[in-house]
């Protein structure tokens, strides 16, 4: 069904997606433009009334409306899949992170709780501060693990502190 | 109209139907592809499937209505 690929032992501490009011940004906007093609109507109506007299007008503005809708229709369909196929996972072993950058381009990226540094937590502006999201960035002690970033987390600072408590649990990385 | 675009247009609409649904069917395909794949709730990719498929049965309806008309202007 999936690919990641959990071990044994492995617990899932926490399960996160993106935080519900990225998606209803990317859907509103998305659906606004739903309504070009009454706002075009309307301006053909004020603009240039005569063009109302060409045969069939009304046959080819329903043409064109329903492909346009179509369109539209398939972008949150696009949408709606990136949402809800980017993943975080936090385990008592390490966090998963799981980006689905466009359709066939996917990164899974795993983070040992040994390996954590520092997770800092930022609420940028106050749409974030309002909606509690922010991002996390989880800095690594392995120079081939890099660091990584999660955007749009709900609940930022509940979700360093499961991490924390898990590295804490962790042995220390000996110099 | 111009004469040659009047006798072509029928042509038209249906070949941008045709593409429409081609275009549709292989997103499709593909979302159900990843939805199945990666998707960790089988309830949830299964909904998907059936609402996009739905939604888009309903549009390419509407589509097709339009076409019939303009094509037997």
């Amino acid at each position: 069904m999936n690919d990641l690929h959990l071990l044994p032992d492995e617990k899932i501490i926490l399960k996160l997606r993106k935080h519900w009011i990225l998606l209803a940004r990317d859907t509103i906007s998305t659906l606004l433009l739903a309504f070009l093609p009454l706002i075009l109507l309307a301006v053909i109506q004020i603009m240039a009334p005569q063009f109302e007299n060409f045969p069939n007008y009304l046959a080819f503005m329903s043409f064109a409306s329903a492909l346009w809708l179509l369109i539209i229709w398939l972008a949150l369909a696009v949408i709606w899949t990136d949402y809800y196929l980017d993943l975080w996972i936090v385990t008592d072993k390490r966090i998963i992170s799981v980006d689905q950058i466009s359709l066939f381009n996917r990164k899974v990226t795993t983070l040992s709780h040994d390996r954590i540094q520092e997770v800092i937590v930022k609420e940028e502006n106050f749409v974030q501060v309002f909606f509690k999201y922010g991002t996390l960035d989880i800095e690594t002690a392995s120079p081939t693990d890099g660091d990584a970033t999660m955007e749009g987390i709900p609940n930022p600072e509940r979700v360093r502190a499961a991490i924390l408590a898990e590295t804490l649990k962790k042995p220390s990385i000996q110099v | 109209m111009d004469p040659l675009i009047a006798a072509s247009l029928p042509l038209i609409v249906w070949a941008i139907f045709a593409a429409s649904a081609a275009l549709t069917t292989l997103l499709g395909a593909l979302l159900t592809y990843h939805w199945f794949r990666y998707a960790h709730n089988p309830a949830a990719a299964l909904l998907s499937v059936i609402i996009y498929a739905s939604v888009s049965f309903l549009l390419l309806s509407g589509l097709l209505a339009a076409t019939i008309a303009i094509a037997s202007i």
